[in-house]
Order: structure tokens, then sequence, then C-alpha cells
């Protein structure tokens, strides 16, 4: 079953060097493979996962290139609760048992100006917990942001 | 690249299962397409894809110093599927 490893907490078979957090000892659970590379990103496809704090956000750390690392959100986690329906079409291409099996995640384009951080919801990566299989899925909902702001999402979401 | 002239009212085949009818052709140059697909294809507009594909490699450049996320996520009211 597909769980984040906590950098403090971590302990398994596969050494993985990571960008911020040194060498890694993981599980499998740790690590999604992608039913398809992230567009733009190249050909990686195996990512393992982790938290250096517990919380909404995750490292997405590619097990072949340690120069590619992602940050990335989980938006229900995190209490935005954005409208983002995931069809079944998408369930199943990531082996998902139902929507109580998958996690969702957004990537988070990080700025130094922490106001231009911002996270895609609009083409969210969708885990399925059993299989941990994951696809970067492009919605059809136009209302969603490719852009979110996360300064201006918790305003709203705050707001209510 | 295969290019192919299409009047409207004409159809593309891709792979025995894909179907692409051109629908309209407008006066401005707009092309209306109807797709039929097996819902295991995904389709996108390209410029759709490309501004994706273009977040995801903004993602991939990791500032020097990485900003505070968790005070902006912070005043967020806790979640109950917040989880460790």
């Amino acid at each position: 079953m597909f769980s984040p490893a906590l950098v403090t907490q971590t302990s398994g078979p596969r050494r993985i060097e990571t960008f911020n957090s040194g060498v890694l000892q993981v599980t499998a659970d740790n690590i999604v493979e992608l039913v398809e590379p992230l567009p733009g990103l190249g050909p990686d496809r195996e990512f393992l996962v982790y938290r250096t704090q517990p919380g909404a956000l995750s490292w997405w750390q590619s097990t072949t290139r340690k120069e590619l690392a992602l940050c990335c959100l989980e938006p229900f986690v995190a209490g935005l609760d954005p409208d983002i329906v995931i069809e079944p079409a998408h369930a199943e291409a990531v082996g998902a048992n139902g929507p109580e099996d998958i996690a969702v995640f957004t990537i988070v384009v990080l700025e130094q100006d922490a106001s231009q951080t911002r996270t895609n919801l609009r083409a969210p990566i969708l885990v399925g917990l059993s299989s941990r299989k994951a696809l970067q899925v492009v919605l059809d909902d136009s209302r969603l942001p490719v852009k979110g702001y996360l300064a201006e999402l918790v305003a709203r979401a705050v707001k209510g | 690249m295969l290019i192919l002239a299409r009047k409207a009212g004409e159809t593309l085949v891709i792979d025995g299962d894909i179907v692409i009818t051109v629908l309209e052709v407008g006066r401005s140059g707009q092309v209306r397409l109807g797709i039929d697909a097996p819902r295991k294809h995904r389709i996108l507009r390209g410029e759709l894809l490309d501004e994706v594909s273009a977040e995801n490699r903004g993602a991939a450049v990791l500032p020097a110093i990485i900003p505070d996320l968790d005070g902006i996520l912070s005043r967020l009211p806790p979640s109950p599927r917040d989880k460790a």
C-alpha cells in the first residue's frame, strides 16, 4: 500500500539518493510508478515520494536522476478541497479499486517569492494506493487553474 | 507528419477505433472537429498540454532557498484527511 516516506523514520532495502535529504533507505510502498512519464520532464517513471515533515507537502524524487525532484501538494489533505472529479477511466488507469483507493497530488512550482508559488489543480497526479501506479491527468474542468497561486487558493478556502 | 485534406462531413479513422469528423470549417478558419474514441484515449487541446508541460518543467527548477509553504498552508483549518 502506497505511503510517502517520512525522512526521520525511513527504513527499507532500497537506497535512493535525494536532492535535499541525502540517501534514504525506503521500501517499495514509498515508490510510485508512473503509467506515463510526466509531460515535459523526460522519461522518468519511478519516483520516491517522501516528506521532510508530516503534512500535505511531499517531495517526488526520480529514482534514476537525483537532479529531478518535484514538490507536490495533497490539496485535499491540505484542506483546499478543490472541485476535482476523478473519472472512472482515470481510476482504472492507475489500477484503483475506487475513489477511496486514490490519493491526489498536485505539482507545485516553487518560487523564491512565496506569493508566486503555485500549484496545478487542472492536471493532478492520481496515485492508486493499492497499485502504487500514478498518472498525471489533465481534467476537463476549465475552472481548475493550471497556475493556482497558493496564497490565493488558501485565502479562498479560508473564506469558504 | 501525415498531411491529408478533408472537407466538412469527411472523416479520418485512426487505428480502426478513433474517428475524427470535420464538422464545420468556419470562415474565420476555425475548424470544428468531432472525435469518437474509446475512453482510454485522452484527447487534449495541444496548447493545454503545452501549458502543463511548461509548468512541470518550471516545477523541476527548484529555487536556491525553498519558500516556507507551511506558513501559507497553516492558515487552512485542519483537514480530517490530514495524515503524517
